[in-house]
């Protein structure tokens, strides 16, 4: 069947996977929530959510999460004449919960298959922390929208800035998305052959983007790849969302790894990534902290390899 | 030794043949499961000898200029490794021979003592 809300389709572009991915469940759901007991009154509960302007509320058992009472269940009461009922007696408990580490494209999916019209969040000890609606979504993704769109337009700008004739490039990456790793590296190499600069530059590159480009995958939240060509040089910048490097400088020594084993089975964590970056670099930069890391690459072109990029 | 020499002795399945892989001499092998050691080989005409059957593969040794693949241990490439291979103009071919034995057959041929 064709999903409603298109996103996961093969032309979905990145930034929006990005988003989708990279925010949690956490950042967006409504804390505050109001909870009742098992005891209340349907006729209590009626009063309460018009007075609060909500249309679900969660049946907690002491600290444990048991039903939920939503509008619809009210309207059957009332059919029925039962509104002196206790909510137990009418509340849904086939529950489907999210959990607060999961990004929000697990709860995009949760509304695309299930007609609920909110979901429960728990944290890691099972615990009620937030309840998710289809309205907190609209409302912080219009805002990272924005907020996104604004520092691309940003950028498009400063590329106007750039010494006329440069290629700038720019690629999302997102945390574990190993199937597009790979895809700005093919592209820089198309480019560079297309200006006729010599394999082993090319290569030095195309090493030095991929790796980049891996290393986000597997070790950020998410990032993004800068390439500028100019006739001199390529310049890439790359920089993530965090969690950042520990220890930078055992990063950089040959074999240091912190991959999981299923990272190993992708084919990468040899602990090789850092050091291979700075052995085909001419310039090589790096700082992190917790919020991010960022590394600064930049390989000469050979002098008899002047390129045309106008 | 072309690709085909080496895929003739390890009874290779030919999942995708390139261009050259008839005519263009094998020089150098890189035998890893760790894309970040094959990325290590400075050398010209590789041949890329591994167990790891991703994307990741077709995409690292399409950055190195390696003349193809072999992938030992029976493994099938995913769907979207033919594709790569295709775009990249790399030969991609499977063998059952293990790394070890596949990568002594290849030895043998490149020192002339094959049969």
């Amino acid at each position: 069947m064709r999903k409603l809300i298109p996103i996961y389709e093969n032309q979905t572009p990145l930034v929006v996977l990005e988003l989708i991915q990279g925010h949690k469940i956490k950042e967006i759901m409504s804390e505050n929530i109001i909870t009742i007991g098992r005891d209340m009154t349907m006729r209590d509960v009626k009063i309460l959510m018009k007075e609060k302007s909500i249309s679900g509320v969660p049946v907690m058992d002491k600290k444990r999460l048991i039903g939920i009472i939503s509008v619809e269940d009210l309207l059957n009461a009332l059919e029925d004449g039962l509104m002196d009922d206790p909510v137990e007696k009418h509340m849904s408990r086939n529950l489907v919960i999210l959990e607060e580490q999961m990004p929000v494209s697990f709860a995009i999916d949760y509304f695309e298959n299930y007609s609920f019209n909110r979901f429960p969040v728990l944290n890691e000890r099972k615990e009620l922390v937030g309840i998710i609606t289809s309205r907190d979504i609209i409302i912080h993704m219009v805002a990272v929208m924005n907020q996104e769109i604004r520092r691309l337009e940003n950028l498009a700008k400063q590329g106007a800035h750039t010494e006329i004739g440069d290629i700038v490039r720019r690629y999302a990456v997102v945390q574990n998305d190993f199937k597009n790793a790979g895809k700005a590296s093919s592209e820089i190499k198309t480019i560079l052959i297309k200006h006729l600069v010599d394999r082993k530059t090319i290569r030095s590159i195309a090493t030095a983007v991929y790796e980049l480009e891996i290393n986000q995958v597997v070790h950020s939240l998410g990032g993004e790849i800068l390439c500028r060509i100019s006739d001199k040089n390529v310049e890439i910048l790359a920089r993530d969302r965090g969690p950042g490097i520990e220890d930078i400088e055992l990063a950089l020594s040959e074999g240091y790894s912190t991959a999981t084993d299923w990272i190993r089975s992708m084919g990468f964590g040899a602990g090789m990534g850092l050091p291979n970056i700075q052995r085909v670099s001419d310039e090589f930069h790096i700082q992190s902290s917790k919020t991010g890391t960022e590394i600064r690459v930049i390989i000469n072109l050979p002098d008899d390899n002047k390129i045309e990029t106008s | 030794m072309t690709l085909n020499d080496i895929s003739a002795i390890l009874s290779c399945i030919q999942h995708n043949k390139n261009t050259i892989f008839e005519t263009e001499a094998v020089e150098h092998i890189v035998a890893s499961d760790l894309m970040s050691e094959v990325l290590i080989a400075e050398e010209e005409n590789l041949l890329l000898i591994t167990a790891l059957n991703t994307e990741q593969t077709l995409r690292t040794a399409h950055i190195v200029d390696a003349l193809g693949v072999v992938l030992v241990n029976g493994k099938r490439p995913q769907p979207g490794m033919i594709r790569l291979a295709k775009e990249f103009d790399l030969a991609l071919f499977t063998t059952k021979s293990s790394m070890f034995k596949s990568c002594a057959a290849v030895h043998s041929l490149m020192n002339g003592d094959a049969n």
